[in-house]
């Protein structure tokens, strides 16, 4: 590998870690209805590729289980899901302003909620202990499965979140100088420089 | 200063955190969960971490364990023909158990950190990945507090109180972000122009294996597994 890039690697991936695990634990010591937690991973990604942003994904996730939320580990999956969604999103050109970011956030959050749901049912038999748990409450009590309950409360609250994650990594991303972006691999196919 | 650190034989820290998990997965006996969560309590006493662990666990598995409960002993039972065996009391347990067994297998010691880590089997960039990581919050939070100073430097709010500081928090975030990602590209060509990755890395403190409390702790994981089992 190239050392410069390698370099760039170790040492945007620990700090992007750090910001994941930053944001998600403000967010979860106020019990928002949100996750935030994804910001590092998705801008990573868009700026050093799917693999790099799995790590960072899965490694904030592990530290966070250790030190503040130790159900997070059980998410890790999700994290690397969130990662090979936006490479691949933004591969496709719709890591963008306008519709195309609000495709790619709602795509996201139904990645993120069909992967999270095998886990929800069959480690937490439906419940994560967030304001999700009612919506998955009332949809079973119609008549559904905890399955698709889960995962029909995850569609209608995870896109949300994910679509103001990749908002924010968006907006992060156009206020860097060229300069700086530049230096990142995925800079070829950066919002900056395609759009 | 060199230190002698003794620790758990790692394949043998899996093995049982695998017998475990294992055991905890395969028995629904509230009594043995309770009694296997009991003695992960006295470990953690042992190491004087028990009481953030409790605090935590409260945190995370209290609103589980409520949630369970209403939804399958008053939400679900309205529907006609809703037949469950699920008990959100054992459930929560489990959950409980398992987190503690992942806890205990994977917390480390701060000052033993790269050492444990190393014997671990993580070499090179990885072991320099989770390193860096490991102690990139505390950057982070430094970094966040001086944009707080310099905001309020400015006038924007007169007071450090916790409202102020979610109110300022969509302010923080930007800059927290670019002075990150600038910071690693200034890090990146400092360590490229110095040669510093290409360097070994050297450990001052020495790890031996500790095989009476490796062994203990493969007993105890077996019996516990046998036990749940068997019942």
């Amino acid at each position: 590998m190239d050392p410069k890039k390698r370099g760039l690697l170790l040492a945007t991936i620990p700090l992007a870690t750090g910001l994941n695990i930053a944001i998600g634990a403000v967010v979860y010591a106020l019990k928002l209805p949100l996750y935030v937690d994804a910001v590092g991973t998705i801008l990573t990604t868009v700026l050093l590729g799917w693999v790099a942003g799995a790590v960072v994904g899965v490694l904030g996730f592990a530290i966070t289980s250790l030190t503040l939320n130790p159900l997070a580990i059980y998410f890790s999956g999700t994290q690397a899901a969130i990662a090979i969604f936006v490479w691949f999103m933004n591969k496709k050109g719709f890591f963008k302003p306008g519709y195309k970011i609000i495709v790619t956030g709602v795509g996201l959050g139904i990645v993120a909620a069909v992967v999270s749901a095998p886990v929800i049912v069959g480690l937490f038999q439906g419940v994560t202990g967030t304001g999700a748990t009612f919506i998955v409450g009332y949809l079973a009590s119609t008549g559904k499965t905890i399955l698709q309950s889960v995962l029909l409360a995850g569609i209608g609250i995870e896109p949300v979140d994910k679509t103001l994650q990749c908002l924010l990594a968006l907006w992060i991303i156009r206020s860097l100088p060229k300069g700086v972006l530049s230096r990142f691999n995925g800079s070829e196919s950066s919002p900056e420089s395609n759009g | 200063m060199a230190n002698d650190i003794t620790m758990i034989e790692p394949r043998i820290r899996l093995v049982a955190a695998l017998l475990g998990i294992g055991g905890v997965v395969i028995t629904s006996d509230p009594r043995i969960l309770v009694a296997g969560y009991c003695f992960l309590l006295v470990i953690l006493a042992i190491r004087r971490e028990i009481k953030g662990h409790l605090v935590m666990t409260l945190t995370a598995f209290g609103p589980i364990l409520v949630m369970l409960y209403v939804l399958y002993k008053y939400i679900l039972p309205v529907r006609v023909g809703f037949e469950s065996d699920i008990s959100p009391f054992t459930t929560t347990l489990r959950l409980v158990n398992i987190s503690t067994i992942v806890y205990l297998t994977l917390k480390i010691k701060p000052d033993e950190f790269p050492v444990v880590l190393r014997s671990w089997g993580l070499r090179g960039d990885a072991l320099f990945v989770v390193m860096s990581s490991l102690i990139s919050v505390a950057d982070l939070t430094k970094r966040a507090d001086r944009i707080l100073t310099a905001r309020m430097a400015r006038g924007y709010f007169e007071n450090r109180s916790f409202v102020t500081k979610i109110v300022q928090l969509p302010f923080i975030i930007r800059p927290l972000v670019a002075g990150t990602l600038l910071s690693a590209i200034e890090r990146s060509d400092s360590w490229h122009q110095k040669f510093l990755l290409d360097k070994p890395m050297y450990f001052l403190d020495t790890v031996k294996v500790g095989w009476w409390y490796s062994s203990l702790l493969l007993l105890v994981s077996f019996l516990w597994f046998l036990t749940c089992a068997s019942i």
